[in-house]
């Protein structure tokens, strides 16, 4: 899966979780970029995002992950 | 030695001219040695217990790296260990030995072996910086809680001697001061005696000794805290901020993440979202995701996880009856806003412009606030009793008398608070819209900038109250 293809996904996830299909994220938005994305929301979105790929993100990534770019980082690791 | 004692600012003052002398590569030798002496002053069964933590910290962490395959078992141990410690002390017998800052240095030794046993940061072969990282002094006894991780550097590194970085420092240590002996202490003179008898007092008067405790209590930390920030930038070292003007805010949820924010911190990432990450929760979550129900589906696990988080908030504090209930309160309040949050964005879709101003807002801002004040109730006296008393009395009779003669009788008290009351509000309205004040102090010309200094300086010689021995509120935990 490419990184374009992931983000977008990615994208599919932040409609679903924040029930908005205008949010558009990049590599650079960070959690003060969308409204609502509160530390409620991150768990929220980091579960949509694992059950979406199939994977896990460790709890050093949960709480270290400082944008979406570093969250493509992950993804992209662990479905490679 | 607390931070207001004319003995601490010798200590200080020794500390500092030696940690500019020696060479860079010792410096953070002078700040331990200085933080083991500080602590030691609180007592030697204390001291003892501090240093058995770090061992046990440092030793976990080490081991735990070396054998990833029992990392699990040696990580809930050593976490069991520090646990256990923290219950004993808040029995009777333990009570008696109670080191101070035991509920603070406990939760970063937690911190830290849990940041190992996650990969996130490397062990420490060296036990004494690990020892540094929980001992240094000005975060030993109230936090901020620091992660390992960003403070390991700023505390190992050598410093130059930065002549505006000690300015600005000495400023905060200085408006620290000045919130806590001249605004907390004073208040304290006020509200004390009806803690202490709470019956007698009825309506307005409550109320009024509500609001100035609830200056109080934030005038006593956050004073603290300037000083700790303060006292650790002269020695070039930043470390967290643990306020951030949490009376402007509009919510409770919001309050939490400007009061004591580096608990409210700590806590999110060690207990919150651990919680929210268990089968329990994320099995709650895909049961409700297919029965398409949304709504409960993240409600009913971030409720689950937030009831978690603020029982053991409450035990943190203590094991008194009061911190629960003040605790499970502020969960309650952010676990039904949480509930009503599509309720309220349908209303505020609807609702006219108004509730969209910023008068709306100010009514928001107003509104935490009350609460927060009521939730005190709850925090400051000691017996669950009192509390209730105070809360009745409120509604048996208004008492407009009463509260104006409870004023006339504190009015020299009341009098010497306003001027620091007026430079609290003044400073935290800057920091509200992003300004530091102190930085813009310290651009001003010298013979301006000095009669500020002089200025408060007096302010604080001449009204300040007599209560060191006192300490500060949250010396208790």
């Amino acid at each position: 899966m490419s990184r374009e293809e992931i983000l977008s996904k990615v994208n599919d996830v932040f409609h679903d979780v924040f029930d908005d299909d205008s949010i558009v994220v990049v590599e650079s938005t960070t959690a003060d970029d969308v409204e609502d994305w509160d530390s409620l929301m991150h768990i929220t979105l980091i579960s949509e995002i694992e059950s979406a790929f199939g994977m896990k993100f460790q709890m050093k990534d949960v709480v270290g992950m400082k944008n979406v770019g570093e969250m493509l980082d992950i993804i992209e690791k662990a479905v490679s | 030695m607390t931070f207001t004692t004319l003995t601490f600012a010798y200590f200080f003052i020794a500390v500092f001219l030696l940690y500019y002398i020696v060479p860079k590569k010792w410096q953070w030798i002078v700040t331990l040695l200085a933080s083991l002496f500080f602590y030691f002053e609180t007592g030697i069964p204390g001291f003892i217990m501090m240093l058995l933590s770090v061992l046990v910290s440092w030793g976990s962490a080490l081991f735990i790296e070396k054998a990833r395959n029992k990392a699990s078992l040696i990580f809930a141990v050593s976490v069991l260990i520090f646990i256990v410690v923290l219950v004993l002390m808040r029995t009777p017998f333990g009570s008696l030995v109670m080191p101070l800052g035991l509920s603070f240095y406990t939760l970063q030794c937690i911190g830290y072996v849990t940041e190992v046993y996650r990969g996130s940061t490397d062990a420490e072969k060296n036990p004494l910086r690990v020892l540094l990282y929980v001992s240094f002094f000005p975060h030993i006894l109230q936090g901020p809680f620091e992660d390992y991780n960003e403070l390991k550097s700023r505390l190992n590194e050598g410093h130059d001697f930065d002549y505006s970085n000690v300015c600005n420092g000495a400023g905060r240590f200085a408006l620290g001061l000045l919130k806590k002996l001249v605004l907390a202490d004073r208040i304290g003179y006020v509200v004390d005696p009806v803690f202490d008898n709470a019956s007698g007092y009825y309506g307005f008067t409550i109320v009024f000794v509500m609001a100035l405790y609830t200056i109080q209590l934030y005038a006593d930390f956050s004073g603290y805290m300037d000083m700790a920030v303060g006292m650790s930038k002269m020695l070039g070292i930043e470390i967290r901020e643990n306020f951030n003007v949490p009376y402007a805010s509009k919510s409770m949820a919001e309050f939490w993440r400007r009061w004591h924010m580096s608990l409210g911190l700590w806590f999110k990432v060690y207990v919150f979202y651990p919680m929210l990450r268990t089968k329990l929760c994320s099995g709650v979550s895909f049961y409700f995701k297919k029965k398409k129900n949304k709504y409960l589906m993240k409600t009913l696990p971030t409720a689950i996880a937030l009831t978690v988080n603020w029982t053991l908030i409450g035990l943190w504090h203590g094991f008194d009856a009061n911190y629960l209930c003040y605790d499970w309160f502020c969960g309650a309040v952010i676990i039904f806003s949480e509930f009503m949050r599509p309720v309220y964005a349908s209303v505020n879709d609807k609702a006219p412009k108004v509730f969209k101003s910023k008068f709306m807002d100010a009514l928001r801002v107003v509104r935490t606030f009350i609460i927060v004040m009521f939730s005190f109730m709850m925090f400051r006296p000691t017996q669950l009793s009192t509390s209730f008393l105070m809360m009745k009395e409120i509604f048996i009779k208004t008492d407009i008398s009463g509260c104006a003669n409870f004023i006339y009788n504190n009015i020299y008290d009341l009098f010497l608070i306003m001027i620091p009351f007026v430079i609290l509000l003044v400073v935290d309205i800057f920091k509200y819209r992003e300004k530091d004040i102190l930085t813009m102090i310290h651009s001003l010309n010298p013979v301006f900038r000095w009669t500020i200094y002089i200025a408060v300086a007096v302010l604080i010689y001449v009204c300040k109250g007599d209560r060191s021995a006192a300490g500060f509120a949250y010396y208790i935990f």
